[in-house]
């Protein structure tokens, strides 16, 4: 239980340093014409505080500021624009890591080790499959109604990131689990062509021919210094990851054993009744990250491991096919055989 | 000459100051009429009026710029406030029949009233033409305010649909091509990374301006997304409109754009791609026409 010795961010940590991507915000929305006033209603800060590096946000501040400015710009656009400005972004070693990295892979790695710092609202993962890497965005914070705006962010943000340091183009394929809006073109010309709706994941799909690539000539020594102080950074930080992300992985650890809330609960050291207190402040539940983490172990399952149907229900220990078919649909809205076909 | 521009809130100050003249005028003459007298039904339609005549003042306040389409019809309207206001306090208190005052307090305003709005709203007639004429490469045959892009002073891409709409249903009756344009900036982002949103937002600005006196004179013109520009032309084959796309494409690599902090020049080039419905619907015609805009992007141009 060594991970659980530093506990994860919630909702009201304040640890967001207010010059990154707070700032990069407040920048976009006033110079796209929002009253600065409005946009900080409800946020308890002042345009000062934005400057200064000693005033931190919690995640509920940033999402309200994402909040006001939704509201205010009320463009389709806002999130894609404000996604071109985030990466590598202006956060200290952690960005410089970022620029620095030699082959896509590598940029991948640490844009997950150090996604307190360069993501804190959504949480970057990823496995490899036979097409490529696929990089899912999960929510970390509970972000509610403004999480599609973080979303279509944080996908800008990497593709339009890939596109910088990349020396050549990299055509990757993007999912997304909702439907297709109707501000389509936005996605067209902000992130690409290639686009699934409706699908299981939000997810980016980088093919693997590229992924090795080397982009740069390594400078051995300056870059090895660069990633030590974007890891003394997180450090100081203090945070690696979210709450809701800690219960994620614990579950994703435990995903074969029999697992309940009141396991879960004693493992962070909480009575049953915090942990659903802590889950409800985040907008989530139990049951609902249980099902989160077995969709996503069977989709892994299936996509890299080549498992069929039997050998997904055999690993997440589901004795009756039956329940594992009804099971499969309540997590995903589709039958197995439509899934894992 | 120098042209006189009434402030917004002079109109304001002035119908106040009118309004408490009048009511004074009814203070020292009149007497208060006993509540049993009082014809509630009245007061409240007359004060309906008022106050909707008083919404209509602001609105146009708020709107419209100043000059002399404002002036006439703000003027105007503050008279029929005028009058009706004192319509209300009638109600509350007679005045003596006697007294000239009284009449001419609620209809003296009201012919004044209508020759101002309607002369005020003649110059309005005169300057919608004008606007038109102004608006014409980036609206046709309709106008609807809710589809105007939010940052570019051109239609957006649910304006564009409309037309587009529009357009082919006209060409599967009539026979006639309908062709279309994308211009698509070359590595716009890293233009918004160096110079910040503001400064690419002014340079779509300019680029939209461009490529408005560029096009003919029936074309429309749409900002699909950033920086990502179609124009819609009726009656047009593949061919010519690849001319005019080659056209587009030179004026933007001709754009001597200057930044605003440094005055830096900032070099632009565009991709254009051209293609010609054929029994398409709206979505498949923008679908293909983004298909050709990514095949036609030249290889990376290393821009540091």
């Amino acid at each position: 239980m060594s991970r659980l010795k530093q506990p994860g961010y919630e909702l009201d940590t304040a640890f967001i340093p207010a010059h990154y991507q707070p700032a990069l915000l407040v920048e976009l929305a006033i110079a796209r014409g929002a009253d600065s006033r409005q946009l900080l209603r409800g946020t308890r800060l002042s345009l000062a505080d934005l400057e200064s590096h000693e005033v931190p946000l919690s995640p509920d501040q940033f999402l309200t500021l994402i909040g006001n400015t939704e509201k205010l710009l009320d463009a389709d656009d806002s999130s894609f624009m404000f996604g071109q400005q985030l990466l590598p972004g202006f956060y200290g070693a952690c960005s410089q890591t970022l620029q620095m990295a030699g082959s896509c892979r590598q940029l991948v790695e640490f844009m997950c080790e150090f996604k307190a710092v360069l993501s804190p609202l959504i949480t970057p993962r990823f496995y490899e499959t036979d097409e490529g890497l696929v990089i899912y965005w999960q929510d970390s914070c509970g972000a509610d109604t403004r999480y599609r705006f973080i979303l279509e962010a944080s996908i800008a943000a990497f593709a339009s990131l890939l596109d910088w340091l990349s020396p050549e183009k990299i055509c990757c394929r993007y999912e997304f689990n909702y439907t297709e809006p109707d501000y389509i073109e936005q996605y067209w010309v902000h992130i690409g062509q290639n686009l699934s709706f409706d699908q299981q994941m939000n997810a980016i799909i980088v093919p693997t021919e590229k992924l090795d690539m080397n982009w740069t000539i390594t400078r051995k020594l300056p870059f090895k210094g660069t990633v030590n102080s974007a890891r003394v950074q997180l450090m100081q930080l203090g945070w690696h990851e979210s709450f809701v992300d800690q219960v994620y992985q614990y579950l994703m650890a435990h995903i074969r054993e029999p697992i309940n809330l009141d396991r879960v609960s004693t493992a962070f050291m909480l009575s049953p009744a915090s942990m659903k207190r802590k889950l409800k402040k985040h907008h989530t539940h139990f049951q609902q990250l249980l099902d989160l983490a077995r969709k996503n172990t069977a989709i892994y399952l299936y996509q890299a491991q080549k498992y069929d149907l039997q050998q997904i229900a055999d690993y997440l220990c589901f004795n009756d096919m039956n329940n594992f078919r009804r099971a499969v649909k309540r997590w995903t809205g589709f039958s197995p055989n439509v899934l894992f076909a | 000459m120098k042209k006189h521009v009434i402030s917004h809130w002079s109109y304001l100050y002035g119908l106040l100051f009118a309004s408490v003249g009048g009511f004074s005028v009814f203070h020292v003459w009149g007497e208060l009429k006993p509540t049993a007298d009082i014809s509630w039904l009245d007061v409240l339609s007359e004060g309906g009026m008022t106050t909707l005549a008083i919404f209509w003042l602001y609105m146009v306040l708020r709107s419209r710029p100043a000059g002399r389409v404002t002036q006439l019809i703000a003027l105007g309207l503050c008279c029929i406030i005028f009058s009706w206001s004192m319509d209300v306090v009638d109600e509350f208190i007679r005045l003596p029949s006697t007294l000239l005052w009284h009449s001419w307090l609620e209809s003296l305003p009201i012919p004044l009233a209508l020759i101002f709005l309607s002369v005020g709203i003649y110059h309005w007639h005169e300057e919608e033409i004008a606007i038109s004429a102004q608006m014409a490469k980036r609206e046709r045959h309709f106008r609807e305010h809710r589809l105007f892009d939010k940052l570019i002073p051109v239609g957006g891409a649910g304006y564009l649909r409309k037309q587009l709409g529009l357009a082919l249903k006209e060409a599967s009756v009539s026979m006639i091509p309908v062709s279309v344009v994308a211009v698509d900036l070359n590595d716009f982002n890293l233009v918004n990374r160096r110079y910040g949103v503001k400064e690419g937002d002014d340079i779509l600005q300019v680029v939209s301006q461009l490529l408005l006196i560029n096009i003919r004179h029936d074309d429309l013109i749409c900002r699909l997304a950033g920086d990502r520009f179609v124009i819609l032309m009726n009656n047009t084959t593949e061919s010519a409109a690849k001319l005019i796309a080659e056209d587009l494409k030179q004026a933007v690599s001709h754009l001597a754009y200057r930044t605003r902090e440094e005055n830096e020049r900032v070099h632009l080039t565009a991709t254009v791609a051209v293609t010609t419905a054929q029994k398409d619907d709206t979505d498949s015609l923008i679908q293909r026409l983004n298909t050709l805009i990514i095949r036609n992007k030249p290889d990376r141009s290393v821009l540091v």
